[in-house]
């Protein structure tokens, strides 16, 4: 079933209608959220956040056919929320925070371990914290918008409506989101080549 | 930098989101700008890095609680009912809708020449009817005295009482809730050390894994 297709059954108060938009966007949003904020449990919470507003105002879409654009919207200002909580925590809070938005261990320690060896476990668990980090590193503005555009396939012109800036503002951007984090990567020398060895 | 212009274009072209001219446009500065082409590739290759970071599968246990207003609450509980209930159920309370009416409006029906005579109407004395006294005995104006004292150490002795009462009953509570976060403090306690343990143990699983990795290659 479409999305347009369970909207329509959401607004007529079809709550299996519902669930099944929630299992069919969950993951999505889930990585949207944690690619932002870094940390699982406030991804989770975003993610909540996120479906519990699709419930409350899903009949104000306009557009069925624009849910992706709407949802992903919800998302990015619910992250948006979090960081802005975090400002003023750290604003309120003596105890200094300094780089990041978050200590990247709080992430890195519950990264999933299924490989089979420790030296499969070891290669994968580096590169993923060595990205996980040169994501982290960028600023907020551009890493929403290599998320979005690197991770869920969204157009320019979807991006700019949903970042709600230019469409050549989202291109630069993400072209200096990018530029960073390739930079970083070479300091960490974490190359294609390396991830086709070693993965 | 005169190639700053192109970066947009760039992006649109590594994410194959661009129009005609616009290709056209980068394609020429690509053929004769060695720069943008090692930018191109870069840029690419960085994408492509991106890529192998594979989606999570969240665990997340979704409670929503539908809240409805008490009225919609009514109506949903009648709308459910079966036809037969729900005709009883209407008809009970127009019945009653009328009688309040007519209570309201004190409404007497007469009939048969005054023979059957019904009246509605809320409790209010006629005016006029008698209104009961009690006689009250008389008292000196010591005796009185006597009985408001008697009345007020009568009075305070029950407030002692329910005071006493609520202070047990607020220690009760006090020691029962004291007694639950001991348990729950308890029970984190015993989470926090297992989740250390865990965390322990993978770090240690890693530095092996580092380890070996390293000798490995050391040895090669």
């Amino acid at each position: 079933m479409t999305d347009t297709e369970l909207v329509l059954r959401c607004r007529k108060g079809d709550s299996h209608a519902f669930t099944m938009l929630v299992r069919q966007w969950e993951p999505a949003i889930y990585n949207f959220a944690l690619r932002n904020v870094g940390t699982k449990h406030t991804a989770e919470d975003i993610c909540q956040t996120v479906f519990l507003r699709v419930y409350e105002k899903i009949g104000t879409l306009r557009k069925p056919e624009k849910f992706k654009q709407w949802i992903f919207t919800i998302t990015h200002n619910a992250c948006r929320d979090e960081f802005k909580r975090r400002k003023k925590l750290r604003l309120s809070s003596s105890q200094a925070h300094s780089g990041g938005d978050e200590n990247p261990g709080s992430y890195l320690d519950n990264l999933p371990g299924a490989s089979p060896t420790p030296e499969q476990e070891c290669n994968s668990s580096i590169i993923r914290s060595v990205l996980y980090r040169a994501l982290m590193e960028i600023p907020i503005e551009q890493r929403a918008v290599v998320v979005m555009k690197q991770y869920h396939n969204l157009t320019f012109p979807e991006i700019a409506r949903i970042t709600k800036i230019p469409e050549n503002t989202v291109k630069s951007r993400l072209y200096y989101g990018l530029k960073s984090m390739r930079k970083i990567l070479k300091q960490e020398n974490i190359n294609r080549e390396a991830l086709t060895h070693e993965v | 930098m005169k190639c700053e212009k192109y970066k947009e274009d760039l992006i649109s072209l590594v994410y194959g989101e661009i129009d005609a001219e616009a290709k056209k446009r980068i394609e020429a500065h690509l053929a004769r700008c060695g720069q943008c082409r090692q930018e191109l590739k870069e840029l690419q290759d960085t994408c492509k890095t991106l890529e192998t970071w594979e989606d999570e599968h969240p665990e997340i246990q979704y409670v929503f609680v539908k809240t409805e207003p008490f009225i919609k609450k009514v109506w949903n509980a009648f709308s459910d009912l079966a036809w037969p209930k729900k005709a009883a159920l209407s008809v009970c309370t127009a019945l009653l809708a009328v009688f309040f009416i007519m209570s309201a409006a004190h409404t007497t029906i007469t009939g048969g020449n005054g023979a059957f005579r019904i009246a509605l109407g809320v409790q209010n004395p006629a005016p006029g009817a008698p209104v009961q006294t009690a006689a009250l005995p008389q008292l000196s104006q010591e005796e009185i005295i006597a009985l408001v004292s008697r009345m007020i150490e009568e009075s305070e002795k029950q407030q002692q009482d329910i005071t006493d009462y609520k202070l047990v009953q607020m220690a009760d509570h006090f020691n029962k809730a004291r007694q639950t976060d001991l348990v729950t403090l308890g029970e984190e306690m015993q989470g926090i050390h297992r989740s250390a343990q865990g965390q322990f143990n993978k770090t240690y699983k890693v530095l092996n894994g580092l380890i070996q990795l390293a000798s490995n290659r050391y040895n090669n």
